[in-house]
C-alpha cells in the first residue's frame, strides 16, 4: 500500500521503534481540528505534501518537528474556515480515566474541548501531550520562549481544566 | 532562581520526563516550597488524566489504508513529481541542461549568419571603423558613375550595387588590404562608407541572402550573390541597419 510506504518512510521509523509515530500525529491532528474525519484529512494533505521535505531532512526529531509543524498549519487554517461549535459538555458521571468502554467517547469529547482552545495554548498543550520533543524544542517549534511557553501552558491546562469540569469551577469563589 | 519564575516554568515539566536546564532548576526549587510542592502534584495528576485520554483517541483500524486511498484521490503522483523538481539536485541538472540547450542554440544561430570569407570583412569593417573621413577624396558622382573615377585609381571591374544605384557619392577612395584593392566610397545616406572588392581576392563567398555583422558600434550589411562583393556599413545597430535596408529601393 503506497500510503502506508510513505508514512513508514516519513517518520523514518519501524514499527519496532515507534509504532505510535502515526497515532500520536493522528491524535495531535484531532485535538487541533476537535474532528476525526477533518483529522484524517489533515493527515493525508500532510503526507502528500510530506515525502520531498522529508527527504532533505536527516534527523527523526527534524522529521517529527517538520510534521508536526506541517499538521498544526493545515489544521490553524482549517480551523480559520470551520471555527469550532460550542462545546458541548462533559458527562460529569463518568470521571476522566473511567472504564475502557467509556474512555474512547469522552476522549471525543476531550478532543472538543482541546479544539475550542484559543490559539498558541491550543498547540501548546497538544504538542507538549505527544511523546516527540523536550520542552526545549517544543518552544522552538513554536517559536517561543521558555517562559512564554510556560505561560501558554498554565493559561491552557486551566481553560481545559474549567472546559471539563464547569460544576467545580462554578462552585468555586 | 525565584519562587514566581520557578512556579511559572513548573508548567513545562510532565511528570516522567527528563527535566532540562532551568525547569529542572524549577522542580529543585519547588522541592524546598509547600505551595510549590502542591501545585506541581496538581498539575501532575491532571496531565496525567488527560494523557491517559488522549491516548485512547486511537486512529481507526485502516488509518493507513484510508490515508493511502485519500492520497491517491487528492493526486499524490504529481504533487510527488513537482516537489522532486524542486529539489536543489534536480534545479542544479535543469540549470546545466538549460546552459547546454542555450549554447547549442546559440552556435546554431551563429553558424546561420555566418559565410566563408566572414573574418576578412569584419577586418574590413574594423579598418573603417578607425578611419577620420580624411582618408577620401572629395568627389560629386553617384555610385552609377563611380567606375572610371576607380578604374583611374586602380581598381577594375566596379559595378554599382542595383539598390545605391544614383545615391550620391561625396568621396571615395582605393586602398588595399592584404595587397589586394578595395574601392571604398562615402554615400550621402546615413553617413554611410560603402565599399567593394572581389571577393576571390579574400577567400569571400557573399552569401546567397544578405548578411548583417557588428563590430566595434558599427553595422555593415553584405550584399548577397557575385563576384564582387558589396558591403555598406554605418554606426549602429543590427535593428537601424534592417530599417536602413527596408527603407532602399528595391533593384
Amino acid at each position: 500500500m503506497r500510503g502506508a510506504c510513505v508514512w513508514s518512510r516519513a517518520l523514518q521509523t519501524s514499527p519496532q521503534t515507534n509504532p505510535s509515530g502515526l497515532a500520536e500525529l493522528y491524535r495531535l491532528a484531532l485535538l487541533l481540528t476537535g474532528h476525526a474525519k477533518t483529522a484524517e484529512q489533515v493527515l493525508g494533505e500532510t503526507l502528500a505534501a510530506a515525502e520531498a521535505h522529508l527527504d532533505q531532512v536527516r534527523t527523526e526529531t527534524g522529521r517529527q518537528a517538520w510534521l508536526v509543524q506541517a499538521i498544526r498549519e493545515r489544521c490553524l487554517k482549517n480551523n480559520a474556515s470551520s471555527p469550532p461549535a460550542a462545546p458541548r459538555l462533559l458527562r460529569t458521571d463518568a470521571p476522566l480515566g473511567a472504564a475502557p468502554a467509556v474512555l474512547p467517547i469522552e476522549a471525543f469529547l476531550l478532543a472538543q474541548r482541546f479544539h475550542a482552545l484559543p490559539e498558541p495554548e491550543r498547540s501548546a498543550l497538544a504538542i507538549f501531550y505527544l511523546d516527540f520533543f523536550t520542552i526545549g524544542q517544543i518552544a522552538e517549534l513554536l517559536k517561543m520562549d521558555l517562559e512564554t511557553l510556560a505561560d501558554s501552558l498554565t493559561t491552557a491546562r486551566e481553560l481545559l481544566r474549567r472546559a471539563l469540569h464547569p460544576a467545580e469551577d462554578a462552585t468555586q469563589p | 532562581m525565584t519562587t514566581t519564575e520557578a512556579g511559572l516554568l513548573l508548567s513545562c515539566h510532565r511528570a516522567g520526563r527528563e527535566p532540562e536546564g532551568r525547569v529542572q532548576k524549577a522542580l529543585r526549587v519547588a522541592e524546598g516550597d509547600a505551595e510549590l510542592g502542591r501545585r506541581l502534584s496538581t498539575q501532575a495528576e491532571f496531565d496525567a488524566q488527560i494523557v491517559a485520554v488522549i491516548h485512547c483517541l486511537a486512529p481507526p483500524e485502516n488509518l493507513r489504508a484510508k490515508l493511502g486511498a485519500l492520497q491517491e484521490a487528492t493526486g499524490g503522483a504529481p504533487p510527488k513529481l513537482r516537489s522532486h523538481l524542486a529539489t536543489p539536485a534536480i534545479l542544479a541538472a535543469l540549470a546545466g541542461v538549460l546552459l547546454f540547450v542555450g549554447v547549442i542554440v546559440f552556435f546554431i544561430v551563429e553558424s546561420m549568419s555566418d559565410f566563408r570569407g566572414r573574418e576578412s570583412v569584419e577586418q574590413m569593417l574594423v579598418t573603417t571603423s578607425r578611419l577620420s573621413g580624411g582618408e577620401f577624396e572629395t568627389i560629386k558622382t553617384t555610385t552609377a558613375q563611380l567606375a572610371d573615377w576607380l578604374l583611374l585609381r586602380g581598381y577594375e571591374g566596379y559595378e554599382a550595387p542595383p539598390e545605391l544605384a544614383g545615391v550620391p557619392v561625396i568621396g571615395a577612395r582605393v586602398f588595399t588590404q592584404d595587397g589586394k584593392n578595395i574601392a571604398q566610397y562615402l554615400v550621402d545616406r546615413h553617413e554611410s562608407v560603402a565599399w567593394e572588392f572581389r571577393a576571390s581576392d579574400f577567400g569571400v563567398e557573399a552569401p546567397t541572402e544578405g548578411q548583417i555583422i557588428e563590430k566595434n558600434g558599427w553595422v555593415a550589411a553584405v550584399r548577397p550573390g557575385g563576384e564582387q562583393c558589396s558591403v555598406i556599413a554605418f554606426r549602429g545597430s543590427k535593428a537601424e541597419m534592417r530599417t536602413f535596408l527596408a527603407a532602399l529601393p528595391k533593384p
